[in-house]
This record gives C-alpha cells, structure tokens and sequence, in this order.
C-alpha cells in the first residue's frame, strides 16, 4: 500500500511540475516534512502517516494552483482505488 | 640580593604560579574569542532575519500595489484577461527574468493568444520553448489537448538573437481561474539555472488567488443576477429581444421564439427571417438608436397573429451612452378581436333597437294619420304590433341593464325554497307551440320525489327560458331532451341538477372557450337564421345560476353534433345543509365538487 501511495504522489508531483514549472513544485514539495522527493518529483519515502501527508500534500498544492491541486488529485484517485477507498473511510 | 630572594623560592611553586597565570590568560582569550563569536553569530541572524522581514515587507508592499492596481484599473468589469496583464506587467519589479510571456484564451475563435515580453535578448527556440512549456501546463490543466496551430503569438521588447546559446534555465507558470475555468496562464522565464522556488514566488500565487477569487466572486454575484433577470425576461407574456450596438443578438425570450414559430434557441437570422416582409428589424433597431425620442408602436400580423412592435433604447448607466435596442413584441390579437366584437355588439345593439322603434314609429304616425279612416279591429291589431315590438325592446334593454347590474356587481337574486320541477313543467308548456312549429321531439325527464329547491324563481325563469330557447332555435329538426334530477355524490343529495340536450348545430371547441362571455354568444347568433335579442343571454344566465350558487356549463362532441348545457340549483335551504353534512362526514371531496364547476372560460 505504501508503494500506492509513493506512486500517486508521484504523478501527482510530477503533474504540478507541468502545471506550475519545476522549480516552484520541486521546492513546494521538499518543503513538506514526511516526504522525501528527489529532484525528478519521485517520492522515495514517507515518513508520516500516508493519508495525512496525501491531505497535507494537496492542501498545500491548493495555496499555489487552488482547485487544480484538489482536481488534480481526485483525478489520479480513480487509479488508486484502494487508496480511495482507505481515504473516505 | 634579588637573585637570593629568587632563589630562595622552591621551583615547584614558581611553576604553579606560572600555569595559573598562563591558564588565566588562556581563559581570559578563549571567553573573549567566544564572546566575539557569539556577537558575531547574533549579529548575522538578526541581519538575515532582518534581511528576511525585508523580503517580506518588500512582497507585502508589491502585493499591496498590484492588487491597489487591480482594483483601480479593474473596477467591476470582470476583464479577467486585464488582470492577467496587470500581474505580467508588474512582475519586473519583483523578480529578475528575462522573458515573461502570458496566454490568455480567446472564447470567441478558440485561440489562444501568446504575449511575450523579452527583456533579455534571447532566442527564438529560447521563447519556443516557453510556448510548449505552457501549453502542456495549459493542456495538463484542461486535460484537453492543445497545439501550436491553436496559437496567435505576439512578441515585442528586446530584439530577438539567434545566436544566443541561452536556453530555459528556470521557469514557473501562473495559471489564473475564474470559477473553476482557466482564462489564462502566466510564464516567467530566466536563461538562469535555479532562479525560481516556493518561497519566491509565493507572493505572486497569493495575489492570482486574491484576484481570482474576486472576480469569482463578482461572477457569482453577476450570474446570479443575470439569472434573475433571465428568469424574468423568460416569464414575460410579451415577446422580447435585445440586439447590441452592433446588431448582435443578446437576449431572446421563449415567448418571441412562439410567436415567431422559430427553433428555441434562435439566431438573429432566424427572427429576421421569420419577420420577413413584415418588419425591418434592423432598420428598427438603427432608427432607435438614431432617433431621440420613441419611435411610434408599429403593427404587424405574423402567424395570424396581430403584433405591436414597440422598440427602446438600452442605455449604458454611467455613461447614458446607447448600448443597444430592446425590441417588444405585444400580442394584441384577442384584444383587437375583443374590440371587433364591441363595435360589433354596438352595431347590432342599435339595430336592434332602431329597427323596433321605426316600426312602432311608423305604425303610431299611421294610426295618428289615418285616424279617420283605419277601422277599430285594424287599430286593435296596430296596437297589438306596438305592444309586442316595445315588449321585445324592453326583454333588450332588460338584458343590458342585468349586463350592467352584473359588471357593477349589484345583480341580486332573492332565493326561497320553491319547487323546481314546477317551474320547469310549466316553462315548457309555454315553448310547446315553438317546439311543435319546426320538427322536434321534445321530451321532459323529471324524477320523481325531487326534492325542493332553492332558487329565484323570476331569474331561474329566465335561465330555463334561454336555454329551451337557445336549443330551439339551434335545432332545425331533430330532439330536445330535458331532465330534471337530484345530482348525488356518496349516494347524498347535493342539488338540483337540469340538463337540457339538443341535437342541434352543436358548438366547436374554439367558440365554445367564450361562449358564457359577454359577446360570446354574437359570432353563434349570427348562424341561427331567426336570431333575434341582445345575444347577452348565456353570459346573464351564467350570472343567474352563480349566484344563485349553482353551476352551468356544456358539453358538444363538435360543431353539426348537439349541445348538452347543465346547470345546477341549490336544494332547498333546510335539506340542502343537512345532506350536505352528511355527504360531508362521507367524503371530504364532495366540498370540492360542490364548488368547483367544470372548467369553462367566461
């Protein structure tokens, strides 16, 4: 389940790359404590309690791109539906 | 002597005295280094924290300034892209870059316009390069794809130098949503590796959010606003349409898209063509906003429709500066034939007042004339033509007066409890003659043990007698039914309930929907070969049975195939309350039915 989740916020960093330019994402996401993102947007670690840091990782996108952050994640949710699911529990 | 005294001290103890000394003066340089090093230390945090409030300060006050700027040169005009230009135009101050560039997307034509502003003199791959970066972001956001063909570019400032080597350094996008909807994306750009992170631009996020939520929110506000106003457009009886200065269609309403006969959603062409030959709309609209006063209300008949054209001018609050011509179109197509009627009914009601009084005129000039001459029984039937033609002016005039009582609401009926199958036995030996002189079978059905009623037995008269009369008269040959009966819900008596049936000319839908009006009665009058009286009758008998607290109506399957009309009377007073709270306690709807006749319009 981890990988699921190192995987999602993955894409979901990379993705904000695109949106937002390397730079700001990269920097933004290094930021948050609990994770650990190379210079590619990989997520090689996650410390913290996964839901937790998937709720910190796209508030904190939200300051930057408001609601594309929040799109942006439910959309690469529906390829994690296990995660999903765990979340709305 | 010294040298003794020197001497005399032990070695050991010169030595202790030495390391205290040598340990105090260690000491007292190591805490003075420390010292400084502390200092030091202090010294720069209190300056990079010092240099960090200054950062702060710096992007409170840009902050401050560019949304002042939004603000002033915004106002409520909800010009997205304007805002976008605003914060691009800004950004110098802020930062360092070499281009910045912004797309905002043009709704009309599906284009998206690229501006970039070089500052530093790079190349063209350099500012290529900007441009896919952003339309992936653009792409990535709308999750739709976009493609160089789709873009119309515009690059001013620093000359462009092909021979630059530079390429993207460091680059960060802006993108700028109202309500959920991208309307542009702005690029910053440096031939500088690294330039661009969280912490340095996060002002800029900050104040795209601020005025995205603005104007968001002043979107709400307008469309919330826009959909009342639509709402009420819609809801208009009258047909309406609002062009712009321009001649574009703005607004059209349902009604006008009925009226017209066009598809729901029309194009100006559409309504053009569906006036065609019968209004110039744009000559219309051109000669509103030329002329200073309102124009005259002009008249057209579309669909056998009768159309007043009333056009306006829509002018710009602040400035009072034409901005476009509201086009109404009124339906005046019953009230023009409710004014038919009038004169119609007027001319018929002076005919048939005139056409008595020259008779009695002319009879009373001969009698007085020839006097002499006329013999008693020839006097005798003269008088005989008098009294009968003034009788039947006076049933006319009766008529109107009840007309008039009616309109003023001061026509009263005096109601008793009387016995209704009386008036009707009796009613109906007086138009046997009439039955009996065309071919018609008259039969009467009264049920036995009807209970009493309660009535005005003057106007129940005179309700009874129209109807007979009506059915007599639209009946060439053929039968007259008339029955009496209780009319019962539950199995309780709730009144009386008459229903006099023909087999008449019958009446089709479109006439029978003004048949109780007040000139309902002229355009079926004038079929009837013996037509004679005021045509008021339906509409006077309506008032009789209503407020005598009954009902009437009538039922034809069509025109050539007879007429039912039904009319109920109260019971009498005594027995129509107490089964009227037994019916109740029955059945809770019977209230309704005995309210609520079938529909009819008057």
């Amino acid at each position: 389940m981890e990988n699921n989740y190192k995987s999602l916020f993955s894409e979901f960093i990379k993705k904000q790359m695109v949106i937002l330019g390397p730079g700001v994402a990269l920097s933004k996401a290094q930021k948050i404590r609990g994770l650990t993102v190379d210079n590619q947007g990989q997520v090689s670690t996650i410390i913290s309690d996964p839901k937790l840091m998937l709720k910190k990782l796209t508030e904190d996108f939200m300051e930057f791109s408001g609601h594309l952050a929040r799109e942006s994640m439910q959309m690469l949710l529906s390829d994690y539906p296990e995660i999903a699911k765990e979340i709305s529990k | 002597m010294e040298f003794g005294i020197n001497f005399l001290i032990p070695n050991k103890l010169m030595d202790t005295v030495f390391l205290i000394v040598a340990l105090t003066t260690t000491l007292s340089a190591l805490s003075a280094i420390l010292g400084y090093l502390f200092m030091r230390q202090k010294f720069l945090n209190e300056l990079a924290k010092s240099k960090i409030r200054q950062e702060e300060l710096k992007g409170q006050v840009y902050e401050t300034a560019v949304l002042k700027e939004i603000g002033e040169r915004i106002g409520y005009s909800l010009d997205a892209i304007k805002i976008i230009e605003i914060i691009s135009g800004s950004l110098g101050s802020l930062m360092p870059y070499s281009v910045i560039s912004r797309m905002t997307f043009d709704p009309k034509y599906e284009k998206i316009r690229f501006d970039c502003n070089v500052k530093d003199s790079v190349s063209l791959i350099f500012i290529n390069e900007i441009k896919q970066k952003m339309i992936r972001s653009i792409s990535e956001i709308t999750q739709k794809p976009f493609f160089d063909s789709q873009v119309d570019e515009s690059i001013y400032g620093n000359i462009l130098n092909e021979q630059s080597k530079n390429h993207l350094g460091s680059f960060f996008n802006l993108p700028f949503i109202i309500n959920g909807k991208l309307v542009g994306l702005i690029n910053v750009s440096s031939v500088l590796e690294n330039l661009y992170d969280e912490a340095n631009t996060a002002v800029l996020y900050r104040i795209s959010k601020q005025a995205s939520d603005a104007v968001s929110k002043l979107q709400d506000v307008l469309e919330a606003e826009k959909s009342r106003l639509s709402q009420a457009v819609q809801s208009l009886t009258d047909g309406l349409l609002m062009v712009d200065r321009d001649y574009h269609l703005v607004l059209v309403n349902k009604k006008l898209c009925n009226m017209l006969s066009t598809v729901s959603n029309p194009s100006l062409f559409d309504i053009v063509n569906a006036l065609s030959g019968k209004l110039d709309l744009r000559s219309s609209v051109e000669e509103t906003i030329a002329s200073e006063n309102d124009l005259p209300v002009k008249e057209i008949i579309v669909k056998d429709k009768v159309l007043q054209i009333v056009t306006s001018k829509v002018l710009d609050k602040s400035t009072q500066k034409v901005i476009g011509v509201i086009v109404l179109f009124h339906d005046v197509t019953d009230a023009k034939s409710l004014e038919k009627l009038r004169q119609d009914f007027t001319s018929m009601m002076v005919h048939e007042l005139r056409s008595p009084l020259t008779s009695i005129k002319s009879t009373a000039d001969l009698i007085t004339s020839q006097m002499e001459k006329i013999k008693k029984d020839e006097i005798s039937q003269y008088l005989k033509s008098i009294n009968s033609t003034s009788q039947s002016m006076l049933e006319l005039v009766n008529d109107l007066l009840d007309v008039a009582k009616m309109e003023s609401d001061k026509f009263d009926v005096i109601c008793q409890n009387g016995d209704f199958a009386d008036l009707v036995a009796e009613r109906v030996e007086v138009f046997k003659p009439q039955v009996s002189s065309k071919d018609i079978n008259l039969t009467i059905n009264i049920e036995k043990g009807l209970p009493k009623a309660y009535f005005d037995v003057v106007r129940m008269k005179q309700v009874f007698n129209n109807l007979l009369s009506n059915a007599i008269k639209f009946t060439r040959s053929g039968e007259i039914r008339i029955k009496v009966e209780t009319e019962q819900v539950n199995g309780a008596a709730v009144d009386i309930l008459v229903s006099i049936a023909d087999s008449g000319i019958g009446i089709d839908p479109e006439e029978g929907r003004n048949l109780f009006s007040r000139f309902g009665q002229l355009v079926r009058g004038r079929q009837a070969a013996a037509f004679k009286g005021s045509g008021l009758g339906l509409y006077i008998a309506k008032g009789i049975v209503e407020a005598s607290g009954g009902r009437i109506w009538f039922s034809s399957p069509g025109a050539g195939m007879g007429t039912t009309f039904y009319f109920t009377v109260p019971l009498a007073r005594e027995t129509h309350e107490e089964t009227l709270v037994k019916a109740v306690q029955g059945n809770d709807s019977l209230v309704q039915k005995i309210t609520q006749a079938p529909k009819q319009s008057n």
